[in-house]
């Protein structure tokens, strides 16, 4: 065969090298050599490949990474490499520390080699869209309070906008927002995307659906593999749930081995952070505006000489005022703290034969930038799989989780504006807090802080037996079955303000939801494999059932006792809410897979999900898919080129439905008689919520075509991909006349196009002896526009949604600010034709770009030399606008008293014949969002900086595989234009801070 | 093993719309949730219930007029765009949003009449009482959105237009009715909910909108309309019933229950004794928007006028206290005041003043003056259409009146509302129709 003709090659050439080196290294001194395992064809990590003495038993196996280290080995040594399914390997030591080898498949097809039950899926014979992110990002502990922002710049494709605030889930979109999404401003400081949830993707955990909230509090150490299903054909296997892409992930499972001991402690120091663009007007200039502006609620102007004032008075007002100049309180730094991350890691794997098992526990505590934020979490998983005989395999998969999360209903960001330069911790009154405007409860900016908050704590818990039969060489049967069950606590306190204005305020209000869900899930499948002469097929059969159940109970109180603690709320006049909802689906699907040489692939795939959320008569929808795969390089016209290692073309289609947001209470008209209102005594029913009997799945039909290579003797792989996704029958909750008695209504409202290019490289640049350098990157380019809206032109949602024929999705949607009118310092915009109007007839229009970065990717570079390892993660997106809503607020509350920005006083109308950027201050009350405030957000991240060295050899500590010191620094600097808190922090929230971790992670 | 594998696929495969046939536990349909006459008067409770909710009467509209002064954002920034008569500053008025809400709920009741099973005439009675008081509600809501929404209606400009008329729940996307078939509408709505009243029994209930509330109502709206005689006649169903004297007028406020108390027609609950009573504050919208009363209009209060005592206007902001019982012989602790007052005997005998000030003045003077003796302040000789809007004001001030009133005469009247800043609304001002809200404008196509 052609691959063992090459192995006999090599080893020849091995030989010879042993040879030559041996010639010179007659010395038999201990060496330690370390290296990577990767399949040839697309450089994938091998995980568990047997790495032993040639003639003795005596081996290591390779980690979660494809990583291994092997010591107490002298230069002539050779080193057997083998694994399942692939040929064997042999290298002599010679004088390399760094070892790394590409195995080769050596079976026709890899499904079918099972492993403990479990089929091995064979990348090369997929058709459709799949990209994997690299173990490495979750093995290394960068801290993150939210799992999910570790995949930011890590798939091209897969945009990922985090969030400050510790424990929050961050917004994931895949191939862009399939659905409409509505911007909305809720109030004037704080603004909010509400996207349809209908736009996040699925997250399947070993087989399981899992919520966003879930996915996001994953413990990363757990994770072996997590897979990125873009396309139409690869998520039909999801059904009904697949149109927005499929994010699967995988836990560890043992290695099968010596019993490996990993224990890793991490601690992360977050200094304090600054506003971004934006810096604080100091005391001098805000008491001059102030002076200037009459701002009665200001020192400035307090202090002010007036007409008739005495001398005595005079004097005393010009010595107050020159002291207030003197005092400079950076609130920013006075109500923040330094973060702090503790992350302890520890797990145990091993196997032999036929049993593998992987125990790990996890805790996590994060304080976060100001005092009540922060985030815990303690996750423990154990997993078995033990083969019976060579027909029955079982597996076993329990893990238990908590995470908590506090924050406060406001933050340090949303409080500075309120403070004076001026004023100090240790004053009791604060001018600008006292006038009540945009919803100032305490006066004092630290119970501000510290008296509202909210706490979540969950706990989850999740067991997944799973059975395998093979009943023939060919078939294969398969039970899972898998329950979740999870608890949560939400607690939100306000307490007690006696200068409240509401009895709310002054009495505190404390409110507690307990919710319980349960999910149930089987699924049953059977698969067909089967070699004939060059042909292999493959059918695979399935049905699955889910059933959700959900419970809820709540109270919310008002008047808190402060003799107790105020989460147990005192009042025993307490609002009581409670809650029951099932919902199952059933599906049933099947695949058949067809490979001709491994040169051509076909694959077919069809799904049936009925759900009980639709009326009995449609219950049913199907999704379906097929792709085919040519490896160019298999062909005997490519044999010669021996440049090229790999040259694949592939293309899919898919149709998808998207039940997103879609429930039985919003099909017709239902009554909810569970309503805590009374009215003299007697209950109060109410409908649910408004109702739209024309509801129909979202339905999205995708192309997607891509082309695999590999070149450079294996250092470089690529794919270029692109797609164009269809979806009809949009879902979108949008604006329905008022009249109607309510304004909002989820409904079917058109059609969009997302059309997208995304490039995938990854690399060995370099890579000798002592020396690697591994390179990826990934650049992906989304447009979309909507292409029908079902006979209008047009729809408004809300203050600043809007949705246009031929136009792209979440489009800015402003006025067109056209500067201040030198006559009476009033803000002019543009009409639609161009000509000047103010405020009241200024229309609002697009054309000012989207939210949405139609570039978005990242760049990872590692360095390997001997036994230091640096890498880097930039993170970029390009050509999206973002609203600066800090600086919009400052502009419009000043004249409140306020603090805006370092040098608006020169900036802003003062008298007629003034031409300023800024209008005057005291008569601004246009609050419809302009285009002065919109601003390019792109921007290039140094996300994260890591160094590791292995200590190994200087410890010389007995059975101690790796020592690794870890120094790591992330959101390092951005590079950008933007003069808001964060380009990717909407309204005004917590900024990704800067973060620096030391860590040491020891392997036995 | 294979058998007992195909039986499991196909058990699975049979079952499997057994399976996902789920019932909501937690919602019921319509057929369900109407199945008796209880459930139905439940439903109507959600009106009544809504109309407690601050938001939910239309004193919004006093500050577009000329009662209150020194207004600022506060708390309630809508408030004060409409006392800047701005009505497209955000955000915008809830006016709009929140009488149709209060539409969408009597639609509840009036379209699943059909749907609710009697079983005797005391039932039949009971659900024809109900959906009457559903028609008449609706009918308050059409007129308030027209005062406000829509031009004058002097019944000579019918074919203007003025609001949609949404008469069922489902979803639709209508056009601007025209002022007349509003007008109709409620005209219709009225002798509908009156014929479905015949056979109930008399009982006097503040709390229930029927035959006595809809003589109010119909007064109220003849007057806007400049029909007199149908005011005069409506109106003059309420001139017998006795004032509050001056030394009792607290009770008013004070003592909703007592029997001493005959000049409400119709109140919503205090719902304070309840879990939603914290949350029903009238009176924080003033304390917050930092109202006062315009001074001159203040001034124009006689000392002796029992409706300028302190517990009605604080003495040193003059800002208007009706909704906040302060502390005193009859009070034993502050209090807010939350049986909000919707239509008031006092009204109906300044409507009839009005009325019939050309046909028969000496009778609207005699119920001029029942009411300034009942107030503490000396009766009229001569009755003039200045001298009754001005105790209209006097006695309804802060009740979402004044609005209706300047929309009604100010151009007969010649009455300009002058701001301190100098921005005027004057008479037959388009600012006297508020701007239909993006709320309504944003999605529907027949609107602008």
């Amino acid at each position: 065969m052609n691959i063992a003709g090459k192995h006999s090659i090599y080893r020849l050439i091995m030989s010879i090298g042993l040879a030559f080196v041996a010639h010179f290294a007659l010395a038999q001194q201990q060496v330690t050599v370390k290296g990577m395992v990767t399949d040839a064809d697309n450089g994938e990590p091998l995980i568990g490949v047997t790495v032993i003495i040639d003639g003795t038993t005596s081996g290591v196996v390779t980690d979660y990474d494809g990583h291994y280290t092997f010591g107490g080995l002298s230069k002539s040594t050779t080193l057997i490499f083998s694994y399942v399914g692939y040929g064997e390997q042999t290298v002599t030591v010679g004088n390399k520390s760094i070892i790394d080898v590409q195995l080769r498949v050596a079976v026709e097809n890899l499904e079918t080699v099972t492993v403990f039950g479990e089929s091995q899926k064979d990348m090369r014979s997929v058709t459709g869209s799949v990209s994997k992110v690299d173990t490495k990002v979750f093995t290394t502990g960068t801290p993150a309070g939210s799992f999910d922002q570790l995949l930011q710049g890590q798939v091209a494709g897969l945009a990922v906008q985090a969030n400050g605030n510790p424990g929050e889930a961050s917004q994931i979109r895949i191939r862009g927002n399939n659905s409409l999404g509505v911007r909305e401003r809720v109030s004037t400081d704080e603004e909010l995307s509400t996207f349809n949830l209908a736009n996040e993707p699925l997250y399947i955990m070993n087989g399981i659906p899992i919520s966003s909230a879930v996915f996001a509090t994953i413990n990363p150490d757990d994770i072996v593999d997590i897979k990125v299903l873009k396309d139409g054909l690869s998520t039909v296997e999801y059904g009904t749930r697949g149109a927005n892409g499929v994010i699967e992930i995988k836990t560890k499972r043992g290695i099968v081995g010596k019993t490996t001991y990993n224990v890793r402690y991490q601690h992360t120091v977050r200094p304090i952070g600054d506003l971004g663009g934006i810096s604080l007007m100091k005391s001098p200039e805000k008491l001059a505006l102030e002076r200037e502006l009459g701002i009665t609620n200001g020192l400035g102007y307090v202090y002010s000489p007036r007409p008739g004032d005495l001398k005595p008075v005079l004097d005393f007002k010009a010595e107050k005022y020159a002291e207030l100049e003197g005092i400079n309180t950076d609130w920013y730094r006075e109500l923040s703290q330094v973060g702090e991350v503790k992350d302890l890691q520890m797990s145990i794997s091993g196997g032999v034969a036929d049993t593998r098992y992987f125990i790990s526990a996890n805790y996590y505590d994060e304080d976060g930038s100001y005092k009540n934020s922060w985030a815990k979490r303690f996750a423990t998983r154990f997993s078995l799989d033990h083969n019976i005989n060579n027909r029955l395999s079982v597996g076993f998969d329990a893990s238990i989780a908590r995470s908590q999360r506090s924050k406060s209903l406001t933050s340090p960001e949303r409080l500075i504006y309120t403070l004076q330069p001026y004023e100090t911790v240790n004053d009791t009154s604060f001018i600008s807090r006292k006038t009540n405007i945009g919803g100032v409860n305490f006066e004092n900016p630290f119970d501000e802080l510290y008296n509202n908050y909210s706490e979540n704590t969950t706990w989850r818990l999740n067991i997944n037996p799973k059975i395998t039969y093979k009943v023939t060489n060919d078939i294969n049967v398969r039970a899972e079955y898998g329950i979740a069950y999870s608890e949560a606590e939400n607690i939100s306190v306000s307490l007690a303000n006696p200068d409240g204005v509401n009895i709310t305020q002054t009495g505190g209000q404390v409110s507690k939801g307990e919710s319980k869900g349960l999910t149930n899930r089987l699924n049953l499948s059977a698969d067909f494999m089967k070699m004939f002469g060059d042909h292999f097929v493959t059918l695979v059969g399935g049905t699955e059932y889910v059933n959700n159940n959900n419970w809820g109970f709540g109270y919310r109180a008002i008047g808190i006792s402060p003799k107790v603690d105020p989460t147990i709320g005192a009042n025993p006049q307490a609002t009581i809410s409670n809650s029951k909802y099932n919902d199952a689906l059933l599906g049933f699907y099947s695949r058949l897979s067809y490979s001709y040489k491994s040169k051509y692939d076909f694959t077919g795939s069809v799904r049936f999900d009925g759900s009980s959320i639709l009326p009995v008569d449609r219950q049913f929808v199907a999704a379906y898919g097929a792709g085919v795969a040519w490896d160019i390089k298999a062909e005997d016209f490519m044999a010669s080129k021996s440049k090229i290692d790999k040259l694949k073309w592939r293309i899919s289609y898919g149709l998808n439905y998207n039940s997103g947001g879609i429930r039985q209470t919003l099909g017709m008209p239902f009554y909810d008689f569970t309503g805590t209102a009374t009215y003299r005594g007697e209950r109060v029913i109410n409908l649910v919520e408004f109702y739209n009997p024309d509801l129909k799945f979202e339905k999205t039909k995708q192309w997607s075509t891509a082309i695999d290579f590999g070149v450079m003797d294996h250092r470089l792989y690529g794919t270029l991909e692109a797609y164009i996704k269809n979806t009809d029958d949009l879902l979108s909750t949008i604006s329905i006349p008022a009249s109607n008695g309510y304004t909002s209504l989820l409904q079917n409202i058109g059609a969009l196009q997302n059309k997208g290019i995304e490039l995938t490289l990854s690399g060995v640049p370099i890579r000798t002896d002592h020396f690697r350098w591994t390179s990826r990157l990934n650049l992906a380019y989304n447009t979309n526009r909507i292409t029908d809206l079902y006979g209008q032109d047009e729809i408004r949602v809300g203050s600043e949604g809007y949705f246009k024929v031929g136009e792209p999705i979440n489009s800015a949607f402003v006025r067109h600010w056209a500067g201040v009118n030198p006559v009476n310092g009033q803000p002019i915009y543009y009409s639609r034709s161009g000509e000047l109007v103010t405020g009241g007839n200024a229309p609002q229009m697009i054309g000012f770009g989207t939210f949405d970065h139609p570039y978005t990717g990242g760049f990872t570079n590692i360095l390997n030399y001997k036994n230091l390892e640096v890498s880097m993660l930039l993170t970029y997106a390009f050509g999206g606008v973002n609203n600066n809503n800090l600086k919009s607020t400052m502009i419009q509350n000043s004249k409140n008293g306020e603090v805006p920005f370092e040098g608006f006083y020169d900036e802003i109308w003062l008298a007629p014949g003034d031409r300023k950027p800024f209008p005057y201050p005291k008569f601004f009350s246009d609050n419809t969002a302009n285009s002065l405030f919109l601003e390019d957000a792109s921007y290039v991240r140094i996300k994260n900086i890591t160094v590791r060295y292995n200590l190994k050899r200087y410890l010389r500590l007995k059975h101690v595989e790796n020592f690794m010191i870890t120094a790591q620094a992330n959101n390092l600097y951005t590079f950008t234009k933007y003069q808001g808190i964060d380009p990717e922090v909407t309204g005004i929230g917590q900024p990704l801070l800067q973060s620096y971790t030391l860590g040491v992670d020891v392997t036995f | 093993m294979k058998k007992l594998i195909v039986f499991i696929f196909i058990s699975v495969g049979l079952s499997g719309c057994a399976l996902i046939n789920i019932d909501p536990v937690d919602v019921v349909s319509s057929e369900k949730a109407f199945d008796n006459v209880t459930y139905y008067q439940q439903a109507l409770n959600k009106v009544y219930f809504d109309l407690t909710v601050p938001l939910n009467n239309i004193s919004s509209t006093d500050y577009a007029t000329d009662d209150f002064t020194n207004v600022i954002e506060g708390y309630e920034q809508m408030n004060y765009f409409i006392y800047l008569w701005d009505y497209q500053a955000r955000p915008q008025p809830s006016l709009w949003v929140q009488q149709y809400a209060l539409i969408a709920a009597t639609n509840v009741v009036i379209d699943n009449y059909d749907i609710v099973p009697v079983q005797n005439v005391n039932e039949k009675i009971l659900k024809d009482e109900i959906y009457a008081q559903a028609l008449a509600l609706r009918a308050w809501f059409f007129f308030n959105l027209t005062t406000i929404y829509a031009p004058h209606y002097d019944g000579s400009n019918g074919n203007e237009l003025a609001i949609p008329l949404k008469l069922k729940l489902d979803r639709e996307y209508l056009p601007q009715s025209t002022l007349a078939e509003v007008f109709n509408q409620i005209e219709k709505d009225l002798n509908e909910a009156e014929e479905k009243l015949k056979n109930s029994s008399s009982e006097m209930s503040y709390f229930a909108f029927r035959t006595v509330a809809i003589k109010a109502l119909r007064a109220r709206i003849a007057l806007y309309k400049g029909d007199l005689e149908t005011a005069r006649d409506y109106s003059s169903y309420f001139i017998n019933i006795d004032l509050l004297n001056a030394d009792d007028y607290w009770m008013l406020w004070g003592d909703q229950y007592g029997f001493k108390n005959t000049e409400v027609i119709f109140m919503t609950d205090n719902l304070s004794d309840t879990d939603q009573g914290p949350l029903l504050d009238y009176h924080n919208q003033y304390e917050t928007n930092n109202v006062s009363l315009e001074l001159n209009f203040y001034n124009s209060l006689d000392d002796s006028d029992v409706r300028k005592g302190t517990q009605y206007i604080d003495r040193s902001t003059k800002r208007p206290l009706k909704y906040l019982y302060l502390e005193d012989e009859n009070n034993a602790e502050e209090t807010r005041m939350l049986y909000y007052k919707h239509f008031r005997t006092a009204e109906q005998y300044l409507i009839y003043a009005e009325a019939a000030l050309e046909s028969n003045p000496d009778k609207a003077l005699e119920a001029l003056n029942t009411v300034r003796i009942a107030r503490g302040i000396d009766p009229l000789n001569t009755l003039t259409l200045e001298s009754i809007l001005l105790e209209r004001r006097k006695e309804l001030f802060q009740e979402g009146n004044r609005f209706y009133d300047l929309k009604r005469l100010s151009k007969k009247l010649g009455i300009v509302v002058t701001r301190p800043n100098g921005n005027q609304l004057v008479p037959g001002d388009d600012r006297y129709t508020f701007d239909i809200p993006i709320e309504e404008t944003n999605a529907n196509p027949y609107i602008n």
